[in-house]
């Protein structure tokens, strides 16, 4: 009974004590009425009960004293900890007791004579009023940290000098476009000599060898649409053979879930052939992006593949409409349908190659483009990028002015100079690139910043026709708490033996559910959205596999990403750290101020006053019995 | 004695029926097992067993044998005769020995044994029990022949089917024996294998024989494309060839017979025949420029082939002459190696004055090596090695103006018309007034300034920073950061162009560079003159920049290789109709608009749980190169998934195997997400009120 807690036994001899008295005082009350009343006894004895029971509700519902602390241990503490912890309150203070010790569920063979509590709500509740949490071992869980409130907390992570080498920290997309590379970023612990990123068939996507401070970074490339689960692995040093088992410290698995892309259908209408416009072509012929192209050769001669008309249908079908200043009157006629469509979701790109008349400045700012150019000639400029400018680059642009609240830089130069802006309207957006010779990149060997550049660009304008995304938490792990976020009537979600869960939202959060994963592995939520027959509709035209007309692969077609859940052993270096510095964030956060009222007050002010009204009843009642009796006397 | 040895008769009649009854009983449990040993575990242990049984068996007859004693005989004569009056023992006692009354019985006890002549006392045969144990033994005699225990000699798939039936007592088993024949260039001796599962040399041929437990009525090879091969059983033995360039996996398929239990297939992995080998080891480089004459050209090869050469050649090609005159020789020798057939050394020294090789020839050779394959060898060629003694320079050619004018039409055209203008503008020049003359002259200087600005494209963005407004330093590289290693980008942006782009590629010598920078500055002091109103001035300057043109088209020159020009044939039908459908594509032709592949196809039918298309999938497979590794591995999921198409671990064993083959798509660029009901409540209020529709 070293560690018996002290406050809740004084607390217990605090509440006799008062229950002891009251209990006597009510007594003695009825034995008063039962001799002295004559008149009304019956209901003099029947009040005597509940006005001791109230003014009891009211003594005993207090807050709770908020003081003391405890020590916790989780996964990771060893006895040295709790030793230090004496040796060290000990110096400051001799008499000084330890507070409780509680071992949370997971530590248990170190410290069997400890009090255990499977978690932290649970040695709260055993131990009401402690304000200081004392944390040994590798930290909190989170269904622990979410009940820690305003307590203080101390933890400090144990000492890794001695640790086997391992990841700690690592960072990648669970969900990527396919074929758009994604990064894997991360830090090990200890000795690392070769980091290996392996694919399905065991081939070698990325290698990297951490540097001094254990960081390191890989590059790999989702191949097709679906669940691929790569493999990290880390080897004390390079071996001859790579697909050998030599040296190998830890293999974890990195899930990645391809989506699949939909293709961006722009049309390019331009009034002079230029450099600019075949490196742009030949992007969007690389990139997938569904182009079509009318230039001007000369008048009344168009170099165009698919010579329909531009009308509202048209357009409703585009997702980004590119046209430069010149041939700008081609649309201009029709522009109703040009609003109509872009107040519906269409992009425009407006690429300004020359100084804009003052008739078609007129017309884009009834869209709300107040659009003037500030110089008469183009600007050298370099693009603001995050590349290091190298030497003899020079880009041109046009420098121009906008007026309007909601206008946004897409680009700017290395002078802060807008070289593209954007605008909302409706759900669509107007966008003005001033730069005028991109290309200049593509033929420097640069593809990569053109790529970059105008991927932005299609990105920031284009119809806004992906599917919402949906948020699982980042690191599902068997038994933990999954968070899915998505929007749609109902969440489902399929488990790896095919089985399906309906997830019931909560309340609280919109869209959100919460997910306890059973088993590791791959799991697929699908969301039923009610424009989802539209969206099929939509995509009825794209090439869809005869075969796949099953219901499996209806639900293919179906919003709905995958994640998986990991087996907490074959991440648990990451998790620990997590874990780590979840509970170490946790120390210095901001606690409320200390003395709020709370929900106990009200109602032992209600208690009170009800007491007070019976009391007034009571003395009312006995002042007549007395009256009563006097009369009679 | 007579009675002794009646007695003695009917005790040995009796100890032989429990002899025979109990040799009856067990020698087919001893027989058996002894089968069943040499079955399971070969003749020492069957031996082993047949001694151990036969001990047991005699100490067993021999208790049998022991029981039949005189006790016995005593009870059994009390037993069978009555009258006998239980005084059987009598009979063996010795009659001095014996009372009266009891010599009397004695007496009386024998005579009746006399009189009743033979008895038999012999025990009935157990038929029942005899029959049962002989057929229990038969039975396991039986399945032990019919089992067959795991030795090299005899195979069994490994795995059994998860089915569980009702099996026949009778199980089948396969013994087998492969004869592999490479083809004979390769000189391999034939091998035989006890393996169905082998690897081979390609165009080996394999001749299958094959023995089963239970004979079957008709034996097939099935290969995974649905190919049979039946075999024809001759003395009981199955035999069937076929020749194999490519690898596979097969089954093999039994009627009129229990079924081969299922299993993996058994494959046939084939080693493709490589091409040979080069490493030329003289000359080192592919570009060898002479500085003057040589007598000799060394060339040093080594050759080397998996299964042996055939022959090598060199092919040379004389380019002589200059400018338009250039004569092309070819010729073929064949060269002579030194070695074995598998490595072979050749050095040939080539003459060049035999060959009438002079200053500005260009000599180039190439070797041709090719193995002994038949019916086509394996070919390799290697790079040519070019042998230059470049021609003195300053003999350019002169008349071909035209053609270089055809291949830079737009560059070179208005200098001349420049002067044409300049002259027009000095002889109106009195009648105008001067403001006009300035005007008009300074858009002569315009004209004259783009002019030098494209001349300027041709040297590099180099002359273009006179227009810019802030000038800068190209040597001034101070403060740039250094290009990583292995960043391609930054390592052309510092040491070179992009020559895969033809915007940027660097067409011009250095020569040719400083005849056009003459020209651009003559251009300068034109455009000068021109601007500040003075156009008698500017013409000298603008004919000395044509003249300075004029040299600069001359002097560049490239020349490729002459190709003819194949146009399709002409469609006099639909000449001159007017009708262009089904010849004009309305798909961008940039674009990718093949079909997903069968790989593909069936990863996202993996992915979506639907059904595979296998058969696509397998014939895509065998179309694709066969030196591929992961392709026999391939082959084996795909066959796993047809024998049963609802195992999710053959699923996932597909889709690995097939992940190397995926193509990744064009990364395109991400789309935005829909806006949400929020999201568009928030636009509509910021939407400009008088631009919403």
């Amino acid at each position: 009974m070293a560690f018996s807690g002290m406050p809740f036994d004084s607390l217990l001899n605090h509440d006799a004590v008062v229950l002891t008295l009251l209990s006597l005082a009510s007594f003695i009350a009825m034995l008063g009425v039962l001799r002295n009343a004559r008149v009304s006894r019956g209901v003099l004895l029947a009040l005597q009960l509940p006005c001791a029971l109230l003014l009891l509700g009211a003594l005993l519902l207090r807050d709770a004293p908020l003081s003391g602390s405890m020590i916790v241990l989780t996964t990771g503490a060893s006895r040295d900890d709790l030793a230090e912890w004496d040796s060290r309150n000990n110096e400051t203070s001799a008499d000084l007791t330890r507070p409780p010790v509680i071992a949370l569920g997971g530590v248990t063979s170190d410290f069997e004579d400890v009090e255990s509590a499977p978690d932290l709500a649970t040695a709260l509740r055993r131990y009401p009023g402690i304000t200081h949490v004392h944390v040994f071992g590798h930290g909190l869980q989170a269904h622990d940290r979410a009940v820690l409130g305003s307590r203080e907390l101390s933890f400090a992570p144990p000492a890794t000098a001695n640790a086997p080498a391992a990841l700690l920290e690592w960072d990648f997309p669970r969900q990527v476009n396919v074929g758009a590379s994604w990064r894997l970023r991360g830090r090990v612990r200890g000795d690392v000599g070769l980091i290996e990123l392996r694919d399905l068939a065991d081939g070698l996507e990325a290698s990297a060898t951490p540097g001094a401070d254990g960081r390191f970074e890989l590059l790999g490339t989702a191949r097709a649409v679906g669940t691929v689960l790569y493999s990290l692995r880390l080897r004390a040093r390079a071996s001859v053979d790579a697909g050998d088992d030599a040296y190998l410290l830890q293999t974890l698995p990195v899930p990645i879930y391809a989506a699949a892309t939909k293709p961006v259908r722009a049309l390019l209408l331009a009034a002079v052939p230029s450099p600019e416009l075949k490196y742009l072509r030949r992007w969007a012929s690389d990139a997938g992006v569904e182009l079509d192209s009318r230039i001007n050769l000369a008048p009344g001669l168009v170099q165009a593949r698919n010579p329909t008309a531009i009308d509202a249908a048209m357009l409703a079908k585009l997702d980004l409409l590119m046209v430069d200043e010149r041939s700008w009157p081609q649309i201009a006629r029709q522009s109703a349908a040009l609003r109509e469509a872009v107040g519906n979701g269409l992009g425009v790109l407006i690429r300004i190659t020359g100084p804009v008349p003052a008739a078609i400045q007129a017309e884009w700012r009834a869209l709300g483009l107040a659009f003037e150019l500030t110089a008469n000639a183009p600007r050298a400029v370099s693009l603001d990028d995050g590349v290091a400018p190298v030497a003899g680059e020079r880009l041109h642009a046009w420098p121009f002015k906008t007026s309007g609240n909601h206008h946004v830089v897409m680009l700017q130069g290395a002078k802060a100079q807008p070289l593209a802006i954007r605008m909302p309207l409706g759900i669509g957006r107007i966008g003005v690139l001033a730069l005028t010779d991109s290309f200049r990149l593509a033929t420097r060997g640069e593809h990569a910043r053109h790529a970059t550049l105008w991927s932005t660009v299609f990105a920031e304008l284009a119809r806004a026709r992906a599917e919402p995304a949906i948020k699982v938490t980042e690191t599902a792990v068997i038994g933990q708490r999954t968070v899915i976020c998505g929007e749609g009537e109902s969440l489902q979600v399929q488990l790896p033996d095919a089985t399906r869960k309906p997830l019931l939202r909560d309340p609280a959060a919109a869209h959100c559910a919460a997910f306890w994963p059973a088993e590791a592995g791959w799991h697929r939520v699908i969301v039923d959205s009610p424009t989802q027959t539209s969206a099929l509709a939509a995509n009825a035209d794209r090439a869809a596999p005869a075969e796949q007309s099953d219901e499996a692969a209806a639900d293919a077609d179906k919003p709905g990403t995958a994640f998986y859940v990991f087996d907490s052993t074959a991440i648990e270096s990451v998790l620990t750290r997590q874990t780590e510095v979840a509970t170490a964030r946790l120390v210095h956060r901001e606690l409320p101020p200390k003395g709020v009222q709370n929900d106990g007050e009200f109602w032992r002010r209600l208690l009170c006053l009800l007491w007070l009204m019976l009391m007034g009843t009571l003395w009312w009642l006995e002042r007549r019995a007395r009256q009563r009796l006097q009369q009679r006397l | 004695m007579r009675i002794a040895s009646t007695l003695q008769a009917i005790q040995r009649r009796v100890q032989w029926r429990a002899l025979l009854i109990e040799s009856a009983r067990w020698l087919p449990w001893l027989l058996v097992a002894v089968y069943a040993g040499s079955r399971a575990a070969g003749a020492r242990v069957a031996i082993a067993l047949g001694v151990f049984g036969l001990g047991l068996l005699v100490w067993r007859l021999r208790h049998a044998w022991k029981q039949i004693d005189q006790r016995w005989l005593i009870r059994a004569l009390d037993h069978h005769d009555r009258a006998l009056h239980d005084s059987s023992d009598l009979l063996f006692a010795d009659t001095a020995t014996l009372s009266t009354l009891q010599a009397l019985q004695q007496t009386r006890v024998r005579e009746r044994l006399l009189q009743s002549g033979t008895v038999d006392l012999r025990a009935p045969l157990p038929w029942q029990l005899l029959l049962t144990g002989f057929m229990a033994a038969s039975l396991w005699g039986l399945f032990s022949w019919l089992w067959q225990p795991l030795t090299p000699s005899m195979i069994t798939p490994s795995q059994s089917s998860t089915v569980v039936e009702v099996q026949p007592v009778v199980e089948q088993a396969l013994t087998a024996r492969l004869s592999i024949t490479p083809p004979a260039y390769t000189a391999l001796p034939t091998r035989e294998s006890d393996q169905l599962a082998v690897q081979v040399v390609e165009g080996s041929e394999l001749v299958w024989s094959l023995r089963f437990a239970v004979q079957p009525s008709a034996v097939r090879v099935r290969l995974l494309d649905g190919e049979t091969l039946v075999l024809q059983a001759i003395d009981g033995q199955w035999q069937g060839r076929r020749r194999f360039s490519s690898s596979t996996v097969y089954r093999i398929e039994i009627e009129g017979a229990p079924a081969l239990p299922t299993g993996a297939p058994y494959t046939i992995e084939v080693l493709p025949d490589r091409a040979p080998q080069l490493a030329i080891s003289e000359p080192q480089n592919t570009l060898t420029v002479l500085d003057a004459a040589a007598r000799r050209w060394q060339l040093t090869l080594v050759a080397t082939d998996d299964y042996g050469l055939a022959e090598t050649h060199l092919h040379l090609t004389h380019a002589q002459g200059d400018g338009e005159q250039v004569t092309v020789n070819e010729r073929r020798i064949r060269l002579r190696g030194e070695g074995d057939p598998l490595r072979q050394q050749f050095t040939q020294s080539l003459d060049l004055i035999g060959l009438g090789f002079a200053q500005g020839d260009d000599l180039i050779a190439r070797i041709e090596v090719r193995d002994n394959r038949p019916p086509t060898p394996n070919l390799t060629r290697s790079a040519s090695y070019i042998l230059r003694w470049p021609a003195e320079r300053g003999a350019e050619g002169t008349g071909v103006e035209g053609l270089v004018q055809k291949t830079l039409p737009a560059y070179f055209r208005s200098q001349r018309q420049i002067i044409i203008d300049t002259e027009a503008l000095i002889a109106e020049q009195p009648r105008l007034s001067a403001e006009a003359v300035l005007e008009r002259s300074d858009a002569i200087g315009v004209d004259q300034r783009l002019l030098r600005l494209r001349y300027g494209q041709f040297l590099g963005e180099e002359a273009e920073e006179i227009d810019s407004p802030e000038g800068h330093d190209h040597d001034d590289h101070a403060g740039e950061p250094e290009p990583a290693v292995g960043d391609a980008a930054g390592l052309i942006a510092e040491f070179g162009h992009g020559h895969d782009i033809a915007e940027a590629a660097t067409l011009l010598d250095p020569a040719t560079r400083e005849l056009l920078r003459a020209a651009l500055g003559e251009m300068w002091q034109a455009e000068l003159q021109l601007r500040i109103g003075d156009p008698e001035a500017a013409l000298p300057f603008e004919n000395s920049a044509l003249e300075f043109i004029k040299r600069f088209q001359q002097a560049g020159r490239i020349y490729l290789a002459r190709v003819g020009l194949e146009l399709p044939a002409l469609d006099a039908t639909r000449r001159l109709s007017g009708e262009r459908p089904g010849r004009s594509r309305t798909a961008d032709p940039l674009a990718d608009d093949a079909e997903a592949s069968p790989a593909e196809r069936t990863w996202l039918a993996l992915q979506a749980d639907a059904s595979l298309p296998l058969t696509e999938l397998l014939e895509w497979v065998s179309a694709q190169p066969a030196d591929d590794d992961p392709q026999l591995a391939l082959l084996a999921d795909i066959d796993a998934l047809q024998q049963t198409s609802d195992c999710a671990d053959c699923r996932r064993r597909l889709a690995n195997s097939l992940w190397p083959l995926l193509t990744p798509p064009a990364a395109a660029p991400p789309l935005r997400p829909r806006a949400n009901a929020v999201g568009r409540a928030y636009l509509d209020v910021i939407a400009p009120a008088e631009a919403m529709p």
